[in-house]
């Protein structure tokens, strides 16, 4: 993201006053952060050579000046296909009948202006952002590249992969129980519901998702004997060493699990508590919030709990909050957090902690 | 996250020029196996309290497994050379670790697992070790002779696998000799600004990314430039 002082406006009297004065309201009008982010997405996120897509960008400003004005303009395939002047800012296209088994790359760029006014000075500035995406088209039958052997279909490609984190998703054969191809159609609108309606609009992961490249598995696994389930024996095989994290995706409602930060399980039924939750222990290793049985562990940078009370007041202290704020949320183990968030109960509704928003943080700008 | 400049210019920018016409094979459409990473896989277990392989290490062609600098629970993953020397190693999340929610039982390391070991091969190892707690003890749990392995990828190369060249669209696109995504942004590039797509790339191959500047490039362009070319974390 660039950011631009373009434009100085002081009342007539003040205009000529020094420039430090000046430099100063500069200075602080660059740190009050009026930025702008922006994020595309597209849906169906499965789509197929047949479907259209709709595109959608959206922006948010960062800091505490307004927008006065934006522009959003949205690419696909190179094409500038749409621009808008209000966030969100949506295009239909497609079919893409001629990327069947291809990449479909598009992106989004937003202009903004910003104003900000303090003590009758009014101080301009603009700031713009991209944000690009890529999906694979597979056939109508869902296959993608089957011809060269491929078994995944790229869902929602962020960046490239040497620094992002690869989740491949998975299914359980219990989706299964019609045929295996009415099997993978349930997963996979599933999963689209999942990457579209609730990864990628909450907090902390909107904007980021440049860190993120998800594909879905066209084979099952099983879950018969619970969570985390078992992954398809060709798995590993077939995917080696590019993918990070399994997500199992199953139908039947039973206790879901993370194993080793790299295997987790989840419901594919709409807003069930285990998507995210599980989604983050994996992905950004964050532990638990809630008081349980359950493991504790303290992540080495920006952890979201502390294994003292004096790390967690250090953190507190350095960050200029509160120490008295942390609290023994369960025995030996200290933290910050109250009420419901998404470490404690899982649903998309409920917020991050601010250790937790501050862990992905961190692991955002890490990877 | 430092990123430096970026493996992938540097393929397109050789694969466009002299580097590719030294192809004796005239192979203008196969995929540059360099490009991907070379990986050893071996899948193991733990089955009363013993960690054993259950199939045999195999060299493929994939993206490295990404380095953890701070794993929950270390385990760590070494291949050594004939005479014993450590040839490299990655430290990896607790094998065993299980988080599962509203647990009903107090918390304990999984008794039975599957784990699939990976390291990025380096040099000609001759075995592979794994260490389970290596906090607490430097003893490998597991030694996995690699010297078969080695011998076949010696002859043949690595395993192909197909997932892993199409998993990421600027490595299949080196498939057509054709950088998927720098090639959009530069498109874009060229479509707003009086550059021509070549004279962009000299810049980038000269100055890397601090070469935009001078282009005048449009903000957003001059991003989608910057965030379309392959990064490579420390």
């Amino acid at each position: 993201m660039l950011k631009m002082l373009s434009l100085l406006t002081l009342p007539t009297p003040s205009r000529f006053h020094s420039a430090a004065i000046t430099s100063l309201l500069a200075l602080w009008m660059l740190n009050a952060g009026c930025t702008v982010e922006t994020q595309i997405k597209h849906d169906p996120v499965l789509a197929t050579s047949t479907d259209t897509i709709t595109f959608t960008a959206e922006s948010e400003k960062r800091g505490s000046g307004s927008i006065v004005s934006q522009e959003i303009r949205i690419y696909v395939d190179g094409a500038h296909v749409q621009t808008c002047a209000a966030s969100p800012c949506s295009y239909t296209g497609g079919p893409y009948t001629a990327l069947e088994d291809e990449w479909l790359v598009y992106h989004t760029e937003v202009d903004a202006d910003f104003e900000l006014s303090l003590l009758g000075i009014t101080l301009a500035n603009s700031d713009s952002d991209i944000d690009l995406g890529a999906t694979g088209i597979s056939r109508p039958n869902h296959t993608w590249k089957a011809a060269a052997g491929v078994t995944h279909i790229p869902a929602r490609w962020g960046a490239h992969t040497s620094g992002n984190t690869n989740v491949l998703f998975q299914r359980s054969d219990d989706y299964n129980s019609v045929s295996d191809q009415d099997g993978l159609e349930q997963f996979l609108g599933d999963l689209s519901l999942k990457i579209h309606g609730l990864l990628m609009p909450k907090e902390n992961i909107w904007g980021n998702m440049n860190d993120l490249n998800l594909y879905a598995y066209r084979r099952s696994g099983n879950t018969d004997s619970g969570c985390p389930g078992v992954l398809n024996s060709l798995t590993i095989a077939e995917t080696s060493a590019v993918i990070d994290d399994h997500g199992m995706v199953h139908v039947t409602n039973f206790q879901d699990c993370t194993v080793s930060f790299n295997i987790f399980s989840f419901e594919g039924a709409s807003n069930t508590q285990a998507f995210l939750h599980e989604f983050l222990h994996s992905t950004s290793k964050q532990a638990d919030e809630y008081s349980g049985l359950t493991a504790y562990f303290q992540a080495a940078n920006e952890p979201n709990i502390f294994e003292t009370e004096a790390n967690c007041q250090t953190e507190q202290v350095n960050k200029g909050r509160d120490p008295l704020d942390c609290w023994e949320f369960h025995p030996s183990w200290w933290g910050t957090h109250t009420g419901t968030t998404v470490m404690t109960n899982g649903m998309s509704t409920h917020p991050f902690s601010t250790e937790s928003t501050e862990r992905q943080g961190w692991w955002f700008d890490a990877w | 996250m430092t990123n430096f400049w970026t493996a992938a210019l540097l393929i397109f920018l050789g694969t466009s020029g002299a580097v590719w016409a030294q192809d004796t094979n005239g192979a203008t459409t196969d995929i540059r196996p360099e490009t991907l990473g070379t990986v050893i896989i071996v899948p193991i277990e733990f089955q009363q309290g013993t960690w054993r392989d259950i199939a045999d290490p195999e060299i493929v062609h994939c993206r490295p497994p990404r380095l953890d600098p701070h794993p929950i629970g270390r385990s760590r993953i070494e291949i050594r050379d004939e005479a014993g020397n450590s040839l490299g190693f990655r430290d990896v999340n607790d094998p065993r670790m299980v988080l599962i929610e509203s647990p009903q039982e107090p918390w304990a390391p999984l008794n039975e697992t599957q784990y699939v070991v990976m390291i990025e091969l380096r040099g000609q190892p001759e075995k592979l070790e794994f260490i389970y707690d290596y906090d607490r003890s430097t003893t490998p749990e597991l030694t996995i002779d690699l010297s078969e392995v080695m011998g076949d990828y010696n002859l043949n190369g690595a395993k192909r696998v197909a997932n892993c060249e199409n998993a990421d669209p600027p490595f299949t696109s080196i498939r057509d000799q054709n950088l998927f995504v720098l090639t959009y942004a530069l498109d874009q590039a060229v479509a707003r600004s009086a550059w021509t797509k070549d004279q962009i790339l000299n810049r980038l191959s000269l100055q890397g990314l601090t070469g935009l500047r001078d282009l005048n490039l449009p903000d957003t362009v001059e991003q989608l430039v910057k965030e379309s070319t392959l990064q490579i974390p420390d």
